[in-house]
């Protein structure tokens, strides 16, 4: 009796035991992923678009390309002067009303540069006072030709009894920003010259004390950080020559293929935002496709030409700067070889004369707030080609943790789309590993149709169709050591012919997943 | 001799003569749980984990119909019984005194909701699945009864303070999903309500209080003593548990439609309506508050076999509901056979309740009218076969007189 009722309990208890493995089963999943339109407006911004007057787009571009400001062609140096000061006689006893004055005269060192008046965009002076007097004295800068929003600028100090060799010491550093400096000089003729007064005296209110001419009060003034905002004078004659490197990451997306345009114009314009005489020379303009190692230089007319800049007019409330401009088209150029090289980085070679004949304007140079050189791009490129195998590829980051109750086990991506473009595109997924090495391509089972295309009117008649992309078993199994996924896409115009396209034309899509995954609970 | 007082949920009951002067104690236990279409091959995946494969998945698929349920009860108890302490001054009244520990599970898959779970939504593109009245109920209480029985007739009535453990109930009304023909849209109705005890621990959690009432009564149709007829009617857990504040409330309502994501956030870097919260996109309403839940009540009326009588033979039957939605009412019919006075075996056919057919098998031993053993299940097939089988039961009793 007894055993038979064990027998029972321990199967009782066998029967509600805990679960020794986890419950699992496949089941098939299908859900919308993403879904919407693209046009060309979701790749340029629509300020860069227009519709021509042949009823098909253009992409317009109106920007700098290259620029060099202020601090290129003037370099105010960090500067200290120092300067003592000390009474002539060999004893003096200086009472409570004691006052000495003294004039501070000092000259910039800039080279060639001689300015005339400066005002400042950012900067600091640091005025630093040692007193050495064995009593207290209060000190006076005054910088009458220094404006500080239109007042004269002006420091006051008051310092405690020093020696010879413990001075007392105070300093205050000044932020010059907005500061309007006139570098004439007392005498309003020379340049580069700072000048100012300074009054020393007791600030003792009773007692008196003796002093020696070899007892100096000794002040530093350093000027530190200065960029001018407006400055007038002569800015010294220079030739800069360079070649610069102009990397244009969005053409990185170009792996391969080839496209064919059909008509460009562009308008290149070198402005000058200074008022000085200038001259230019365009030495080189060279495309270089890294991809296929291609390289088409630009030949246009100006190219190694001297060009003469003129001044620009105006004044320091506002300026109209010069243009030079340059023409560029299909008649005059290979701009189309050089367009269709796709290039990922362009090659600018210049040289620019600053004052070449030297100072022919008695030091009127002037630089306004604001004032660069450019190099002014203005062009309009209507979307007419002809693409075969045009490919662009992209790489997104992506991170999978697997989870423990949901295990994928293959699945396909579908995408149902309806586009407009009269372009044929096949796509490719890769997924890549943390390094970039491939790990598996993600086939899809045929490309996307183009739109069919009237060569008459332009218009696109939208094809609808599906792409699907297959994740077999051993692709899901590895997508936790994917760190990265790559688009590729090859786009081609039909028998590679011309194009053009309509602001109408969209690219409507759907892309679903259908996933067999496994719950563990 | 003492009668065996029946089980609060399910009698392994046999009437005994009603004359005694001794007190009796009783341990009973009482361990079902079943489904009416789901097979054990395929619940034993959920109870003791492996791998549902597609055959075993479509073997209980063809079976599903309108109603898919899955239910048990588990319940352990002692009663103490004490003739010689008499109330309202009656001499026939005797005090009955019981603790019972009290597991109910009930619940209701609908067949779209287990295809939808099983399958997934892929092969259903283009259809709309109804979620329509699934439903999934637990309670873990305890009671502590006092009461009264008749030293007559056997019969008794108790009220008992239950301590509420544990509870949890969720149910949909008008739900559906729906994939498009081409997945570009998923969309899901849901309209439902639900309530979660604050914690699911420790074993007596303590959580609420509440009331019940138990009524037992025999009915004794005397004619000549070997055609006596005893007819039992019980109502259980006449009562309700009330859970404390910290209950949490759940109230459904929603319809949500995703059709993806949108390309120009991605493009436009804006990530407001990538990220989903479940809970707001499901429309689910949370509350924390007290919440009245009544208990599973049950009506049972049955043909007691009677061991005073001569006959070898008796024929049992009866019928048993429990006011729950997914409850079936529950019939049985079977034989009662006693070779000696010290054994007896039963048997019996049994349709309803969580399950469908089943066969049940009970033995019963008494030890010079001191002690006694029962022992059997109402689910024969459910113990050896897990594909014919759909559910398994246990139960156990034994008495001994003081």
């Amino acid at each position: 009796m007894t055993k038979r009722f064990s027998l029972i309990l321990v199967f009782s208890l066998a029967l509600f035991a805990c679960k020794k493995e986890p419950t699992s089963w496949s089941s098939n999943w299908a859900a919308p992923v993403v879904h919407g339109s693209l046009s060309l407006n979701d790749l340029v911004p629509s300020e860069n678009l227009t519709t021509n007057t042949d009823n098909y787009l253009s992409i317009i571009y109106s920007d700098v390309v290259y620029s060099f400001s202020v601090d290129t062609l003037i370099d105010l140096p960090d500067t200290t002067f120092t300067q003592k000061t000390a009474v002539s006689l060999a004893s003096v006893t200086v009472n409570p009303d004691f006052v000495y004055g003294d004039a501070y005269n000092q000259a910039y060192q800039l080279d060639q540069i001689e300015l005339k008046r400066v005002i400042a965009k950012s900067g600091e002076v640091e005025m630093t006072i040692y007193n050495t007097w064995p009593g207290k004295v209060h000190c006076t800068f005054d910088f009458p030709k220094i404006l500080d929003q239109g007042m004269p600028f002006s420091r006051y100090f008051e310092l405690d009894a020093g020696s010879m060799s413990n001075p007392f010491l105070a300093s205050n550093m000044i932020d010059m920003a907005g500061f309007d400096i006139d570098l004439k000089g007392v005498s309003g003729d020379l340049y580069n010259t700072l000048s100012g007064d300074i009054i020393v005296g007791s600030n003792e209110t009773v007692n008196s004390y003796n002093i020696t001419n070899t007892d100096s009060i000794t002040y530093e003034i350093s000027f530190k950080n200065l960029v001018p905002d407006y400055a007038m004078g002569y800015f010294g004659s220079y030739q800069f020559t360079d070649t610069i490197g102009i990397k244009l990451p969005f053409m990185d997306k170009l792996s391969g293929g080839s496209i064919q345009l059909d008509s460009l114009d562009l308008m290149l314009s070198i402005k000058n935002g200074f008022n000085l005489i200038a001259q230019s020379k365009i030495t080189l303009v060279e495309g270089i496709n890294s991809q296929t190692s291609s390289a088409v230089a630009l030949s246009f007319p100006q190219l190694n030409n001297t060009i003469n800049l003129n001044p620009a007019s105006g004044g320091l409330y506002g300026f109209t700067a010069s243009e030079y401009p340059i023409s560029i088209n299909n008649s005059n150029s290979n701009v189309l070889p050089f367009l269709e090289n796709l290039s990922d980085s362009i090659v600018l070679g210049y040289e620019l004369n600053v004052n070449p004949d030297g100072n022919t304007t008695a030091g009127a140079d002037e630089l306004f707030p604001g004032s660069t050189m450019d190099l002014y791009l203005d062009a309009e490129f209507p979307i007419s080609f002809a693409a075969n195998q045009l490919s662009l590829k992209d790489t997104f980051d992506i991170d999978y943790t697997s989870n423990s109750s949901i295990t994928p086990e293959n699945g396909t991506f579908t995408l149902s789309y309806n586009n407009g473009f009269p372009l044929e595109a096949m796509v490719q997924l890769e997924l890549l590993d943390e390094f970039g090495n491939l790990l598996h391509v993600v086939p899809a089972d045929n490309g996307v149709s183009p739109a069919t295309y009237d060569q008459i009117t332009y218009s696109s008649t939208p094809s609808n169709g599906t792409v699907i992309f297959t994740l077999n078993e051993t692709i899901v199994a590895d997508l936790e050591s994917a760190k990265k996924i790559a688009l590729n896409v090859t786009f081609s115009t039909e028998n590679a012919a011309n194009i053009k396209i309509q602001s109408a034309a969209n690219f409507d899509f759907t892309l679903s997943s259908n996933l067999q995954i496994e719950l563990n609970l | 001799m003492m009668s065996l007082t029946a089980f609060a949920q399910e009698p392994t009951y046999v009437f005994e003569d009603t004359i005694n002067d001794k007190n009796l104690v009783k341990f009973s236990s009482y361990n079902t749980y079943s489904s009416n279409r789901f097979n054990n091959e395929f619940m034993d995946k959920f109870l003791f984990g492996g791998a549902i494969d597609q055959e075993l998945k479509d073997n209980n698929a063809k079976r599903l119909g309108r109603m898919n349920t899955i239910g048990g009860e588990f319940e352990q108890r002692v009663d103490s019984y004490s003739p010689g302490i008499n109330l309202f001054k009656k001499e026939h009244l005797g005090l009955k005194l019981s603790f019972s520990d009290n597991h109910y599970i009930s619940s209701n898959i609908p067949t779209d909701l287990f295809n939808l779970a099983m399958y997934g939504n892929a092969g259903y593109q283009g259809d709309s699945l109804d979620l329509t009245f699934a439903h999934a109920q637990y309670q873990h209480y305890q009671k502590f009864s006092v009461g009264f029985f008749d030293e007559r007739n056997l019969s008794s009535i108790q009220i008992s303070y239950v301590a509420g453990s544990k509870a949890a109930e969720f149910g949909l009304s008008s739900s559906h999903f729906y994939t498009s023909p081409d997945a570009d849209s998923v969309s899901l109705d849901l309209s439902g309500s639900g309530v979660m005890t604050d914690r699911f621990s420790p074993y007596w959690a303590f959580q609420g209080g509440g009331f019940a009432i138990d009524i037992d009564y025999n009915f004794i149709f005397e004619g000549k003593v070997k055609n006596r007829q005893i007819i039992n009617f019980k109502i259980n857990n006449l009562g309700a548990v009330f859970w404390n504040r910290l209950t949490n409330n759940y109230v459904i309502q929603s319809n949500t439609a995703f059709n993806g994501f949108d390309i120009q956030d991605f493009l436009n870097d804006d990530t407001t309506d990538t990220q989903i919260d479940l809970l707001d996109t499901l429309g689910i309403t949370e509350s924390t508050r007290r919440y009245v839940d009544f208990l599973p009540v049950e009506l049972v009326v049955q043909k007691l076999p009677d061991n005073a009588i001569d006959q070898k033979w008796q024929a049992i039957y009866g019928f048993k509901t429990i006011m729950v939605p997914d409850y079936f009412p529950y019939l049985y019919a079977g034989a009662y056979y006693r070779p000696i006075d010290e054994f007896s075996v039963s048997s019996r056919l049994s349709y309803g309740g969580h399950a469908g057919l089943r066969m049940g098998l009970n033995f019963n031993y008494w030890v010079k009218d001191k002690l006694y053993f029962g022992a059997g299940t109402f689910d024969l097939l459910g113990l050896v076969s897990k594909k014919i089988g759909f559910g398994r039961g246990f139960n156990f009793a034994m008495y001994y007189k003081l």
